[in-house]
């Protein structure tokens, strides 16, 4: 109310004014924590900067939410006529539910991260800010060049604090093939730019498409680890709560952004297809080692990769809320077990409320993501049913497993710790109010399919429970067979091989042309070269 | 006063009394900075052919200037290339000062800038080819070890330009018969195939481009980056002014193919071929082809349609990027180079497995370096390079994507250079050991490209108005 009075009724000033205090708020606690601490080595009051910068950006985008599209110039690059992209912020359902679960993520890192003091210092906390920035910047990008630009950032930042923190050069593989992958991402959506314009048109987020499309799914693909299906590396960062949860499920939030996008110009392809399947068969091969997993850590990287194959299919179908509700539990859900480090029976409540993420109940943003289940079947939809069974047990299995007490800490972590949890529960239920509204709601043209389809998951996960008591499990040997075929190691052997022969036939060629003889020989490939191009 | 007293004469008569002067050479090295940047600030600020006051002292520029029976003439259409031209020249004589070059390096800078400009000023302009010819000797002298035995690719540099120039100075003699009797197709093929396999060869177009990676390994990073930045664009700088002079050939399609043909082959030969090296100097060999591919197909772009003038204007926004790219890249060579010192194998990724843990910033750098020249987003390489993507999308899809496909394979070779770097047989912690003047450059560097990638429009410009060199293209 304040607000709109200052604003003097012009909600889109108000709402760009809260969307550009919450990036600044988080970039600039991190960058006060960092000069703080450069000027005062042994400053005591970090976890305050960092939780009051958290705090602003997530308050400042509860109302941006109430006004919403809306449009933010930043910066417009000269000469107009040569530099066509300006950097533009825009606020509409889908962006501002993917900033607020960001902001509400960060917050609940910060917040929770009272009871790691071990763990976290001042500068998990700036990483985590900095990274929760730059996150924003990518979700409420509004054309390709200010998402291209937040991607890079992200990725920089990533790279660089996953480098600092990691000594073993094996794991440091590991983390510039992500990057790796991460980058082709980026250079599958100028892809798309450049396919757009053969077409004569401007690649624009809110006219996406066909062929466009596609390119932009592989991207977000590619970026979300799917396609080709890869495990970045399962040994996590050594901060593997606070900042390692922020790691993880930023850049996610990033393209899964773009994803949901996409789902407007869903076409029936045969390229789609293929990318339905694989999607399906990532999604299925996240959840089995989701659930196997000997905790929720070591199973994020498969949690991570099997939601967003979900929310990816959801995509592929054209069901944008459905992609969007499957996209922020990743986040939200995912982040709220993540950051649970302690367990007591009177926390267990709040970090079991997170399941309604994932959960075939009415009125939760679980019944959002169901309605994926809609005509045209197949084959894959049972398979996404059973995936999702398979993520509610892994998710109770995680969650039933003993934790961190709560004993002899002092009473302020007694507020603090659970207020993390709370607000992370508290934006989810927001973004299912305002940004999930339709999708919520016990209506809609295929309610009955969505209502079998809730059923068969709930029964797949009682099956799963019967078979888990009866002592039935994977063989070791299968799990390590199926992570082998999926992890592409053979495909990525081959592909050496590919290149070494190729390198040597490079070599021969370079040997040749930089000899002595090496100017008569480039005059005798000039004459073929001009002799086969006459041909042509 | 002429102005090509101020922007020829003069610099090239520093130039030799520097060279005498090279026992000083930090004091004279950042005198000489001083000089250029003064030349530079002036060309800006100075109207050419205009009365302007300095005091009680009214000068005027006069535009031309009769030098050996030839025209010098200096305009202010040519402000922004003398900017550009001096400016760069100051930030690789700064370079210099870390990168422990040869002592004649600064008045070989001098001297080449100089003459570049005097390229640009020569009527007729096909005495340009001539001045390029005086660089080129001047750049080998450069390259060359004292007391040491030439190496075979400055060599081989020295032999195919020397080999290119009559061709042009024959195609231009050729040129001008076709100008009075325009219908002579005989005289016009004659002519075109001159010109083409000139400039194949002083552009080092497929399969005359083995003397840059055989440089860049052989000689010193930072006088190879030197050379291979500047010498590229005075060449097609010349070549757009035959474009420029003469209309027949602008309006030819087979000319606009041919260009396209050698751009792509050089964008081929630059991206594939950097894939499979080893050596950091090679892939930086590389990365220049590749540029050099790029621009032949913007060039390519403008002559096939009029409505593609913007792509040349694209082309020299680059020109700033790709100086800071080869310029931060070459030192950050220079400083892990300064760690193998002894080695004979040089920079192969063998010897400088795990180098960023005892030079990341030297380390950091060359990875901005070279993820810039790629067009990663956020760095100075992007804005450019996506609108010549999409320039050329626009021209010809299949172009587009051929230029993209060099781009990633240069791409590769930077994850693979940046894989090397991080991962060493010993896993020591991080340590700085580059010295502060080494820091300071380089960071400069970084910063800047950072800077440039996110505020191209503070930076790039001015260097879009060089169009104005053209008069006729736009046209």
């Amino acid at each position: 109310m304040l607000a709109a009075v200052a604003f003097n009724g012009c909600p889109e000033l108000m709402t760009n004014t809260f969307l550009l205090i919450s990036f600044i708020s988080m970039v600039a606690a991190a960058i006060t924590m960092v000069l703080v601490r450069i000027i005062r080595p042994k400053f005591g009051y970090s976890w305050l900067l960092a939780a009051s910068g958290a705090i602003t950006a997530w308050l400042s985008l509860l109302p941006v939410g109430r006004n919403l599209p809306s449009k933010l110039n930043l910066i417009v690059w000269e000469p107009t006529e040569l530099f066509s992209a300006p950097i533009v912020f825009m606020a509409d359902q889908v962006s501002w539910s993917y900033g607020l679960a960001l902001a509400g993520l960060v917050l609940g890192v910060i917040f929770t991260d009272v009871l790691r003091a071990v763990e976290a210092d001042w500068s998990a906390w700036a990483g985590s800010l900095m990274l929760g920035a730059l996150g924003l910047t990518a979700v409420f990008a509004d054309n390709p060049v200010t998402l291209m630009l937040a991607w890079a950032a992200i990725d920089a930042a990533e790279l660089m604090i996953l480098l600092w923190h990691i000594p073993q050069s094996s794991i440091r593989e590991k983390v510039i093939v992500s990057f790796s992958s991460r980058v082709g991402g980026i250079f599958l959506l100028i892809l798309a730019e450049i396919v757009a314009r053969t077409g004569g048109n401007r690649l624009d987020f809110a006219t996406i498409q066909g062929p466009v499309g596609n390119f932009l799914v592989l991207a977000c693909a590619l970026r979300l680890g799917v396609i080709p299906l890869h495990i970045p590396f399962l040994q996590e960062p050594p901060i593997r709560r606070s900042l390692g949860t922020t790691i993880r499920l930023v850049p996610v939030a990033s393209s899964l952004v773009l994803l949901t996008r996409t789902a407007s110009a869903a076409t029936a392809t045969s390229g789609n297809y293929i990318l339905l399947v694989l999607s399906v068969f990532a999604a299925l091969f996240g959840s089995i080692s989701w659930a196997l997993a000997k905790d929720e850590l070591d199973g994020r990287p498969y949690w991570i990769i099997s939601v967003v194959s979900i929310a990816l299919f959801s995509a592929l179908r054209g069901d944008g809320t459905a992609s969007l509700a499957w996209g922020i539990a990743s986040i939200l859900t995912g982040g709220l077990l993540f950051i649970s480090s302690a367990r007591h029976r009177y926390l267990f409540p709040l970090t079991a409320l997170g399941l309604l993420g994932i959960l075939p109940v009415p009125l939760t943003p679980g019944w959002a993501g169901i309605k994926l289940y809609a005509p045209p079947y197949s084959v894959w939809l049972g398979a996404i049913v059973v995936t999702q069974s398979l993520l509610i047990i892994g998710y109770i299995r995680h969650l039933a497993q003993p934790g961190e007490g709560l004993v002899g800490v002092e009473r302020w972590v007694w507020v603090i710790y659970p207020a993390g949890l709370i607000i992370i529960l508290a934006g989810y239920g927001v973004i299912t109010w305002w940004g999930l509204t339709e999708g919520v709601l016990l209506t809609g043209l295929y309610l009955i399919p969505n209502i079998v389809a809730g059923i068969l998951c709930i029964g797949f996960c009682g099956i799963w429970v019967y078979i888990y008591r009866r002592g039935f499990s994977i063989p070791d040997r299968m799990v390590e067979l199926i992570r082998k075929v999926f992890s592409l190691g053979w495909l990525y052997r081959f592909l050496w091989e590919v290149f070494q022969t190729l390198r040597r036939l490079v070599n021969t060629l370079t040997f040749v042309l930089e000899g002595q003889g090496g100017i008569l020989w480039a005059l005798v490939l000039l004459l073929l070269l001009l002799a086969l191009l006459q041909q042509g | 006063m002429s102005s090509a007293i101020i922007w020829i004469l003069f610099p090239l008569a520093l130039s030799v009394i520097t060279l005498f002067l090279r026992k000083w050479e930090k004091i004279v090295t950042i005198i000489t900075i001083i000089v250029t940047i003064g030349l530079a600030w002036l060309a800006w600020q100075a109207p050419m052919g205009e009365l302007f006051r300095v005091g009680t002292f009214t000068i005027t520029l006069e535009e031309s200037y009769n030098f050996l029976g030839r025209r010098l003439e200096l305009q202010a259409t040519d402000a922004p290339a003398l900017v550009f031209i001096y400016l760069g020249v100051a930030f690789w004589l700064g370079g210099s000062l870390v990168a422990k070059v040869r002592r004649i390096f600064v008045s070989a800078g001098l001297a080449v800038s100089a003459l570049l400009t005097a390229a640009i000023a020569v009527e007729p302009f096909l005495y340009a080819a001539l001045i390029i010819e005086l660089v080129v000797f001047i750049c080998v002298g450069l390259l060359a070890e004292p007391g040491k035995q030439i190496a075979p690719g400055a060599l081989r540099f020295l032999t195919l330009q020397t080999l290119g120039l009559p061709f042009i100075l024959f195609a231009g003699w050729l040129l001008a018969g076709v100008e009075s009797s325009p219908e002579d197709s005989v005289r016009i093929v004659q002519a075109s195939l001159m010109l083409a396999f000139g400039f194949a060869l002083l552009l080092a177009i497929f399969p005359f481009h083995t003397w840059i990676p055989m440089l860049a390994e052989d000689a010193h990073p930072y006088t190879v980056a030197f050379v291979l930045y500047l010498l590229p664009i005075e060449i097609i700088l010349l070549g757009i002014g035959f474009l420029d002079q003469y209309s027949w050939l602008r309006d030819q399609i087979e000319v606009s193919r041919l260009i396209q043909v050698a751009g792509v082959l050089m964008v081929v030969t630059g991206g594939l071929f950097a894939i499979f090296q080893n050596h950091l100097g090679r892939i930086l060999g590389f990365a220049v082809i590749l540029e050099i591919g790029v621009t032949l197909l913007a060039v390519g772009a403008v002559t096939k349609q009029q409505a593609d003038f913007s792509m040349l204007s694209i082309t020299f926004t680059q020109f700033l990027p790709r100086g800071l790219e080869l310029g931060v890249w070459s030192l950050s060579l220079v400083v892990l180079n300064g760690y193998l010192e002894g080695n004979v194998d040089g920079l192969r990724f063998r010897n400088i497995q795990g180098a960023a843990r005892r030079f990341p910033i030297a380390s950091l750098c060359l990875v901005i370096a070279q993820l810039s020249l790629v067009g990663f987003p956020l760095l100075a390489g992007f804005p450019a390079h996506r609108e010549l993507w999409l320039g050329l999308a626009s021209v010809s899809p299949l172009i587009a994507i051929t230029a993209m496909l060099g781009y990633i394979g240069m791409l590769f070779v930077t994850l693979r250079t940046m894989a090397v770097l991080v991962m060493g047989p010993t896993e020591t912690g991080w340590q700085i050991s580059e010295n502060w003047s080494q820091i300071s450059l380089l960071a400069l560097g970084g910063l800047g490209i950072v800077l440039i990638g996110i505020f191209p429009q503070f930076f790039l410009p001015l260097l879009s108005t060089m169009t104005e060199l053209f008069p006729n293209l736009g046209l």
